[in-house]
């Protein structure tokens, strides 16, 4: 494990962890295994999957509310097991269980408290937070007349109230509308400017490719791919050629070992990016077309991830 | 729902722990002098008196005692007994577990703050039952006061039991059944005379296994009788109160053990 002062803010390593007791009455279940990551100070870190490829599992071993079955964590250079690593921590967990008969004002004072604030610091605080989420008319109302969102953003507004330096957000969007996706958006993107970390675990990949600095992608509880967008979506760089009309058919079937695609009158066709262009353009105009586009895509993170983790092709 | 229905419970206790006191204001009279009880009378009855008075007012204490006692007692037990299961089961705890407090800490608390709670709904009766009887008789009788504490130590070495059962069973219904079943059935069974079991088990055989079972099982029973010893001004066996200690003591530090290997 790394210290000093360029060891990573989280460091997992070879972590797994099994559900079940080995019994005849209970089957083995790997949500995780042999998991090594490194999160530095300061980024923003995407995890992102499908359902049941432990993510959450990884966030709630780092949050301390599971126990590994092996390997090791440490979090600012601490171990998992030091209370005091807690301290510099905000968690919001999927689906986060809030006392639905408290207020706002009544819960965030308890879970202030619970986190060392007091006083008018903690007063002061509850109002920044609440004002800051659009949530302060409603600070004194039981959270049983709430809706999801509305929670959501509690839930979120617990995990922040003592100005963390990491953030553990599993599925942080879920609930929101779209308004409240934007201020997430921008909240966060504000905090890791401050020089924060963040560790987010979302469905919504649209959103990661405008937030995350690295990403891991997981599968069947192992990490296939870590890296930066640009890094994990290079593998997917095509060259598109969009053509207006239909090409003919004799040279669809020259082009046949590449992808062709029509939509509203306009024929596109794909070619891996190792492939020189030239020639193809050399058939079309051959054929008397001339193409309306040459460029230079790279596949999106949802491209990538479906690509990755189904093995899906691409027509 | 659970948390409204504890409120619910707790709200009746004190409701009716209200309305035996009103009753024991409007219906019963107590006439005495120079610290002396002279007779009793409830709701135009003839009095009890006299020669009666000392072998009357014993059983009359007693089956308060007992009475008060057992009731107190099942309705904490249905009250609390869901809040260690309910908060295993809808994950309140995860909000607790991500802040820089010990898991111990949390089982502690949890403890602490039940037991204080039905300590408190237990003194306001026991104190306004002591002011409501020292009004109507002029008579200090501290002891009544006193005879709280054996009700709450049962309380609490009761609810490390219970607190241990719900976080292995993480049922409310298994904590309730058994805290019951120990406090009306095993308690007083652990507490009588052999009888079937000695005699199916054989005595020395009996006898060990019952003190065994008697020092990791909360002794209700012996509270219990501590609870009229102490009202009747006999001494008290402090045993007994140590005793008490040592399944308290036990059963929290299982429910810590049990705890802090839990995964939520």
């Amino acid at each position: 494990m790394k210290n000093g002062l360029y060891a990573p803010l989280i460091e997992l390593r070879h972590v797994t962890k099994v559900y079940g007791n080995g019994s005849l009455r209970r089957s083995h279940i790997r949500a995780v295994a042999d998991v090594s990551l490194e999160i530095q100070k300061g980024e923003l870190f995407a995890l992102i999957g499908p359902n049941g490829a432990g993510k959450s599992t990884c966030m709630k071993i780092i949050a301390g509310t599971i126990h590994p079955t092996s390997g090791h964590i440490r979090i600012m250079s601490k171990s998992i097991d030091d209370i005091s690593a807690r301290e510099q921590i905000g968690y919001l967990p999927e689906q986060i269980p809030l006392p639905l008969q408290m207020t706002p004002h009544h819960f965030l004072c308890l879970m202030g408290r619970l986190n060392g604030m007091s006083g008018s610091t903690l007063s002061h605080r509850i109002r920044e937070v609440m004002t800051l989420l659009y949530m302060d008319e409603w600070k004194n109302v039981p959270m049983k007349k709430f809706s999801k969102g509305m929670l959501q953003k509690i839930g979120f507004a617990q995990a922040i109230l003592h100005k963390p330096r990491l953030l553990l957000l599993d599925e942080p969007s879920d609930g929101l509308d779209p308004r409240g996706r934007k201020d997430m958006r921008e909240f966060l993107s504000t905090y890791r400017s401050a020089g924060n970390t963040i560790l987010i675990n979302s469905h919504l990949l649209s959103e990661l490719e405008m937030l995350a600095d690295r990403l891991a992608i997981m599968n069947k509880g192992t990490i296939i791919k870590t890296g930066t967008l640009r890094e994990i979506t290079s593998q997917r760089e095509y060259i598109e050629i969009k053509v207006n009309g239909i090409v003919p058919k004799f040279l669809e079937d020259e082009l046949h070992p590449f992808s062709i695609s029509i939509s509203e009158d306009v024929t596109t066709i794909e070619l891996p990016a190792s492939i020189r262009p030239g020639p193809i353009l050399k058939l079309l105009s051959s054929a008397g077309i001339t193409p309306a586009s040459v460029t230079t895509r790279r596949s999106s993170l949802e491209d990538a991830f479906l690509s990755m983790t189904e093995g899906g092709n691409h027509k | 729902m659970n948390v409204t229905l504890s409120q619910k419970i707790t709200a009746g206790l004190l409701a009716a722990m209200a309305i035996l006191l009103f009753i024991i204001i409007f219906t019963v009279h107590i006439d005495s002098g120079d610290g002396i009880i002279n007779s009793i009378s409830i709701y135009g009855s003839r009095p009890i008196s006299g020669a009666d008075l000392p072998h009357i007012l014993p059983q009359v204490a007693e089956t308060y005692t007992a009475l008060y006692f057992l009731a107190a007692i099942v309705l904490s037990v249905i009250a609390t007994a869901q809040i260690i299961p309910e908060a295993i089961n809808n994950r309140t705890f995860i909000l607790y577990l991500s802040k820089p407090i010990s898991r111990r800490s949390i089982i502690l608390a949890v403890f602490t703050g039940v037991t204080a709670a039905i300590t408190l709904v237990q003194l306001i009766f026991v104190v306004s039952f002591w002011i409501i009887l020292t009004a109507k008789t002029g008579i200090w009788n501290w002891n009544l006061l006193f005879s709280a504490i054996p009700l709450i130590v049962s309380f609490s070495a009761l609810y490390a039991l219970m607190v241990y059962i719900g976080i292995i069973g993480k049922s409310t219904g298994m904590v309730t059944a058994l805290a019951l079943a120990h406090v009306l059935l095993v308690s007083h069974l652990l507490s009588s005379q052999e009888g079937y079991m000695g005699a199916a088990l054989g005595r020395p055989f009996y006898q060990i296994f019952r003190n065994i079972v008697r020092t990791v099982l909360p002794g209700v029973h012996e509270l219990q009788e501590m609870t009229f010893s102490i009202m009747m001004t006999r001494s008290a066996d402090v045993t007994i109160f140590i005793l008490s200690l040592l399944p308290c003591t036990l059963y929290l530090w299982l429910s810590i053990r049990a705890f802090r290997r839990m995964d939520f």
